[in-house]
Order: C-alpha cells, then structure tokens, then sequence
C-alpha cells in the first residue's frame, strides 16, 4: 500500500508550482486593481486641472469683455458668438458649455457657466458680475467676481 | 500505470503546461507594464504641453497687464511698451522669445530668450481687446483675452 | 541515477520574483503619474487663485474709480476745495492737480507683492485712463529698465 505523503511528494512539483501561481495571482490581482485605482486616479486629476485651466481663461476673457462692454450679452455675443438680442436686458445667462469651454447645445455639454450682475450703482454705469461654473450636479467648480465702470464720456465744457 | 513511459509523458506534459502558464503570467506582465508606461507617459506629456500653453498665455497676459500699452505688429508678434523700454514677444520654429528694447530702438524678431515651447501663438487686436491664443503640438489650443491698458475710452 | 532525474520545469520562487518586479514597476509609474498629476494640479490651482485674485483686485480698483468719477462729476472746477476734501475721503486715493485739470492716482492690492496701479486724469473734456496696471509693490517704476544691448 502507498503512503498518501508519498504521493502527494510525488506530484508536488507541480501542485506547488500551481500554490504558487494561485498566491501570485491573487496578490498580482488585488495589487493590480490598488494601482489601476492610482492610475485612474491621476488620470481624472490631469483632465480635472485641464478643465480649471479652460474655465480659468473663460473667466478671464469674460471678465476682460464685461469690462469692455458692461453688458453681460454683449460678453456673451463676444465670447460665444451667441446672440445678444436672445438676452437683452437679461442680468443672469446660464450657458452650457463642453468640456473645452466652448459653447454646446449637444449632448456633450458638461459645465454651465452663468454671468450674473450682483450689483449696479450710479445708473448702472458701475456693474459688480460673478462668473461661475458649475457641473451637471450643480457643484460650483469655479468663480470669480469682476466689475465694469463704462460712464458716457460726457464732455462738460468745449473741449479745448 | 507506472510505466517509465508514461511517468515520462506525464511529466513533460505537466512541465509545458507550466513553461506555458508561465509564459502567459510573463507576457501578461509585460502587457501591463507596457500599458502603465504608456499611461504615465501621456499623463507626464499631458502635463508638459499644457504648461507649456497655460504658462505661455498666463504669461502674454500678464505682461500685457503690466504693460503701459501693448500693439500687434503681426500675427505671432506682440509689443508691449513701457517707459525707457519695451519688450517684444514673438513665435519661431514653435518657440516662443522674448526680446527687450530700449526706446526708439529698430523692432527686429530675432535674436531673442527662448520661453516656451508651443506650436502656434497667435495674438490679435479686437476693439482694444487683445486675444492671445496658443496651440501646443497635440492641436489643443488655450485663448485667453486681455484688455490693453489704454484703451482710452474712459471706460474701466 | 534515471531516478533522481527531475523534469525541465519552472522552479518555485520565479514567479514571486516576477510578480515583485512588475508590482514594483507598476507602483513606480502610478506614483510618477499621480505626482505629475499633483504637481499639474497645484500650478493650475495657483493661477486659478491668481486669476480670482486679480479680478477682486480690479473690481475693488474700479469701484473706486466709479466714486472718484461720480464725485468729479458733481464739479466743474478740479481745484475747488470740497472736490479736493470728498478725494481725501476715498481710502488711499492721492492727486496732483494740473493746468487742465487734475491726475488721480491709487493703488489695489492683488496680493502680497502686486498691484494694480491705476491713474486717471480728468479734463473738463472728459476722463481719461491713463494708467491701469499691474506693478510690483506700491508705485510703478520710475526708472526704465537697464537693458543689455549684447555688447
């Protein structure tokens, strides 16, 4: 009669090569799946830093023709080449945007940027607007707050 | 059953199915680190090209800023004035330079410091608006607009 | 000795080296991916908090502006005393009168090491922006730059 143990030694080349392989590939699998996490992990942060990037010079270029104009639509019509008579009057514009900041009315609309007058003194010569951006959840992702100063350019006496 | 014979084909089949198991984990491997690679590849050129054109139009824009006035000689050149000195900023061979002159200096685009590395820089003058746009060598572009400080239109 | 003979095969312990080296590998590019990632976020989010900050500043500046603007409005004559006092009441506004009229200058900070520097002048022909700039610390430089001429 055989012993079991000398069986068991017989074949145990192979069974410990295929222990082996099991362990390995159990750990391989759980150390695979952490650094795919890593991975993608990053990966988001770099379209994320992008994407604040892109909303950073949206902002900027609105804020720079607001100043110009100090009129939301008129940015709008600027910046977006989107008709100013669809808002004029308007002191809120909420505008879909895609990913690069450039205006979308199609599925691949991921930001909402709204310009909104938060103040208006002296005759609505000065306007305070906060320019926000926000996610499909509604998160605000970012904003900044500018002003325009646009007075008639009134001459009080002949100019000389 | 215990036939040398056997006992022989036993193990050579045994030990193939591991060489190729083995040879299976092995390629695996290297499919792996070849994708990880390439990821962080992309992931580290990403962030080199999109430096290179946000700091390039942060920096145009800034200066613009902080300029006495600012005129568009040509597509890719832009002066910026300043009292005693004035500074030009101009694209070659994907390149963005700066060169510094004193007043009534001649304008040359040459011979100025490297600053960035960008595939097109393109500047253009809207009504006293200045748009800089900059487009790096992947295609995505990076525009920003910024108004010349004297505008003289009285209006802030 | 036929015997003791054992089968071409994989020892045990290779495939642990292996799998050692490529998780080493594997983990070196993600923590190279995410720390170039990190570093790409911290520059965006700076410039982001600049470009935040510059604006307040320029809202702050203009909002000045308006107020220096409305007041002179109210006058014809720039040197008229009551014009001056009203000046005198905006925080950190300062003025030098000229044969037209007067020059207003003011500061806004961006932050700790910028300005904005903003200087108007106002004739009885109009307002005009003289100056609106961004400068380090509180007054622009007077003397140009010592530019080298590569000689």
């Amino acid at each position: 009669m055989r012993s079991p143990i000398k069986v068991a030694s017989k074949g145990g080349r192979l069974n410990l090569f295929l222990l082996e392989m099991i362990i390995v590939l159990l750990f391989f699998s759980v150390a695979s799946a952490v650094i795919l996490k890593a991975f993608v992990a990053a990966d988001r942060m770099s379209a994320e830093n992008i994407r604040l990037e892109r909303m950073s010079f949206c902002a900027q270029s609105a804020a720079e023709i607001f100043s110009d104009t100090g009129d939301i639509a008129e940015t709008a019509e600027i910046l977006f080449e989107i008709d100013s008579e669809r808002f004029e009057g308007a002191t809120r514009i909420d505008i879909p945007l895609d990913e690069k900041c450039n205006y979308s009315y199609l599925k691949d609309v991921s930001l909402f940027m709204t310009m909104k007058v938060t103040e208006s003194e002296y005759e609505g010569k000065f306007k305070a607007m906060n320019i926000s951006f926000k996610d499909d959840e509604g998160n605000v992702l970012y904003e900044i707050n500018t002003a325009a100063y646009v007075p008639e350019r009134t001459v009080l006496f002949d100019e000389e | 059953m215990d036939r040398p014979e056997t006992k022989r084909l036993t193990e050579t089949i045994s030990s193939a199915a591991n060489m190729t198991l083995f040879l299976l984990f092995a390629v695996c491997c290297l499919v792996m680190i070849t994708v990880a690679a390439t990821a962080y590849g992309r992931i580290n050129d990403n962030y080199g090209s999109t430096f290179n054109s946000t700091a390039a139009v942060r920096y145009i824009t800034n200066k613009i800023r902080a300029s006495e006035s600012a005129e568009v000689l040509a597509e890719s050149q832009l002066l910026l004035e300043n009292s005693g000195y004035c500074t030009l900023i101009y694209q070659q061979d994907g390149v963005v330079y700066e060169r510094l002159f004193i007043e009534d200096d001649i304008i040359i685009a040459e011979g100025g410091e490297a600053l960035f590395t960008v595939e097109i820089l393109s500047v253009k003058n809207e009504n006293g608006l200045v748009s800089v746009s900059v487009t790096d060598d992947k295609g995505s572009s990076f525009e920003a607009y910024c108004r010349v400080s004297d505008g003289g239109d009285g209006n802030a | 000795m036929k015997n003791k003979t054992r089968p071409a095969g994989i020892g045990t312990g290779y495939l642990s080296l292996m799998m050692i080296f490529v998780v080493l590998c594997l983990t070196m590019l993600a923590a190279l991916s995410f720390s170039a990632a990190e570093s790409e976020r911290k520059y965006s989010e700076k410039s982001a908090e600049y470009t935040k900050s510059y604006y307040d500043a320029d809202a702050a500046a203009k909002r000045t502006f308006a107020k220096v603007a409305e007041i002179a409005a109210e006058y014809d004559d720039y040197s008229d005393f009551m014009f001056l006092g009203e000046l005198d009441m905006i925080d950190g506004v300062s003025y030098e009168s000229t044969p037209v009229g007067i020059e207003i200058s003011w500061t806004t900070p961006i932050n700790d090491r910028q300005n904005i520097y903003s200087q108007i002048k106002i004739t009885k022909s109009g307002i005009d922006i003289t100056d609106w700039r961004t400068i380090q610390g509180n007054v622009p430089e007077e003397e140009p730059l010592n530019v080298w001429l590569g000689e």
